[in-house]
């Protein structure tokens, strides 16, 4: 009778632990509204900038970014100032002499934007240089670009080793279709919502375990 | 402007650069270069502030690269400002309004763009930017700790901030004083590195663009925010101060700069100079009977 108590106990946390846990980790935390760069589709080097400034590199790069709205309806988000580029970025160089700037221009006035449910595609253009004149290409380093936007903003990262360029895109987990991606590998991303039952369940187990061992001693 | 009757602008020409690195000056409004750009809205709003006050003034846009956008001048470039020195006299240009600001400190002094800055005040040209929304000392981000100053910090400029002109519940409105995302500049008023003027920027008609991607007011006449919309309206009296000179002395003679700060100071609701609002607002009535004035001494 106590073993049977027992074995349906241990199974209904397991379920609890198991699929609860993940349905308020998709649903129940996540902001309404998420941005993310999707796609870098292009790095290049500027040769023709506008700008007299000796001792300098510009780049540019082309990036698709995509606004998730979760709610079922539109939502509203207000820009003050409205600026461009809509799409950020910083790094942190190997050579750490180095140094990024990025050109950026406000339109002195509020916006107001709305996104329909579901996910809205922008295309945003960034022009940044760096204070050393005549690179070639990206400099070794880590790059973080991200789309600032009033709610959850999930970051891309480029990172340039002895000249070979990854891109770590990051999910919005939208519908729980899409997975963390990456163009070369894969992210040492860890899934906490998965980890944390796994933790638990073998806890119960091992409890459960030594009681019974105990019990059977004893009896 | 068809809502708003009384506002009307006459919208000239379009500058910009082409990829090729050319400059193209469009008259047709047909131009397949048109249908290209971005980021109409903004030049809409800023117009329609402009139209409210001097009405039938003419305008040309100068295409400053947004980005995204496929064409356009940067910020500091000398062709840009090349073209506006070149066709000052022949285009009548007496006012460049600047309702953007940016962290990059895009013209050095003694650089070329600098140099024609210089050129152009000499030849009466007055250069107005909005002081910056992010409600700071320097227009600093606080977040970034970047300041976006430019080119409202350069001596050349004129910076002008926000007041709320009435008091609307609910849109943190407080009338007669600063708004509050109007920056500021220095407390001392030697190399103009300072906020001059306040004009109405706050819960201002302004006609949205019908075109804009994302917009929620297409097409619309909008409350809109920002001392965007106080550059314009300080540019629109002086068009009125140049007006009453030209009607004052009997010819197209211009007023220079320097007459033309002084009109405006007289007319400004401030006697002395005060770190977050400059001079205050400048009274339009006031402005255009003095210059009116200066122009009937000047005869």
């Amino acid at each position: 009778m106590f073993k049977q108590l027992e074995k349906f106990l241990i199974i209904t946390v397991m379920i609890q632990l198991l699929i609860l846990s993940n349905v308020l980790a998709v649903t129940g935390n996540q902001p309404v509204i998420a941005s993310r760069v999707s796609e870098v589709s292009e790095i290049s080097v500027i040769t023709d900038s506008g700008y007299n400034m000796p001792s300098t590199t510009f780049f540019g790069i082309e990036t698709e970014v995509e606004i998730l709205n979760r709610a079922k309806e539109n939502q509203t988000v207000t820009e003050s100032p409205d600026c461009y580029p809509k799409v950020q970025i910083n790094a942190i160089f190997a050579n750490q002499s180095l140094e990024l700037v990025l050109i950026g221009i406000c339109n002195d006035m509020s916006m107001t934007y709305s996104y329909p449910p579901g996910i809205t595609v922008e295309y945003e253009s960034l022009l940044f240089y760096m204070n050393q004149k005549g690179l070639t290409q990206l400099p070794d380093g880590n790059y973080t670009l991200w789309r600032p936007i009033l709610g959850k903003q999930y970051i891309t990262i480029i990172t340039v080793n002895a000249g070979i360029i990854e891109i770590i895109y990051h999910s919005f987990y939208y519908n729980r279709t899409e997975e963390v991606s990456s163009d070369t590998l894969p992210t040492d991303e860890t899934n906490f919502s998965l980890t944390l039952p796994i933790v638990c369940i073998s806890i119960l187990l091992f409890a459960s375990t030594v009681y019974s061992r105990r019990r059977s001693r004893i009896s | 402007m068809e809502q708003n009757p009384e506002a009307n602008v006459d919208i000239i020409g379009f500058v910009t650069k082409t990829s090729s690195g050319s400059i193209k000056y469009i008259t047709n409004p047909d131009d397949s270069y048109l249908n290209q750009q971005l980021s109409w809205g903004h030049g809409f709003a800023v117009i329609s502030a402009l139209a409210a006050v001097a009405r039938d003034v003419k305008v040309i846009f100068m295409d400053i690269d947004m980005g995204a956008d496929p064409y356009g001048f940067e910020k500091g470039e000398y062709l840009m400002w090349w073209w506006i020195y070149t066709y000052q006299a022949s285009k009548d240009i007496d006012i460049v309004s600047w309702s953007q600001s940016t962290d990059i400190h895009f013209a050095y002094p003694g650089s070329q763009t600098q140099q024609l800055w210089s050129l152009l005040i000499n030849k009466g040209v007055i250069m107005l930017a909005s002081a910056g929304n992010l409600g700071t000392y320097k227009n600093l981000n606080v977040t970034t700790e970047v300041e976006w100053k430019y080119p409202q910090y350069y001596t050349a400029w004129y910076a002008i901030g926000s007041i709320d002109h009435e008091t609307r519940s609910g849109d943190n409105s407080n009338k007669n004083h600063r708004t509050y995302y109007s920056s500021w500049y220095e407390s001392y008023t030697s190399g103009n590195h300072i906020v001059n003027w306040l004009e109405p920027g706050h819960g201002v008609p302004v006609l949205t663009d019908p075109k804009q991607v994302g917009s929620i007011f297409k097409g619309t006449w909008v409350y809109g925010n920002g001392t965007s919309i106080s550059a314009p309206y300080l540019a629109a009296i002086i068009a009125l101060i140049i007006t009453g000179y030209h009607n004052g002395i009997g010819s197209s003679t211009d007023p220079s700069v320097q007459k033309v700060i002084e009109i405006l100071l007289y007319a400004s609701s401030r006697s002395t100079f005060y770190q977050l609002t400059g001079y205050g607002y400048v009274d339009a009535y006031i402005a255009y009977g003095k210059a009116y004035m200066e122009g009937r001494l000047a005869a």
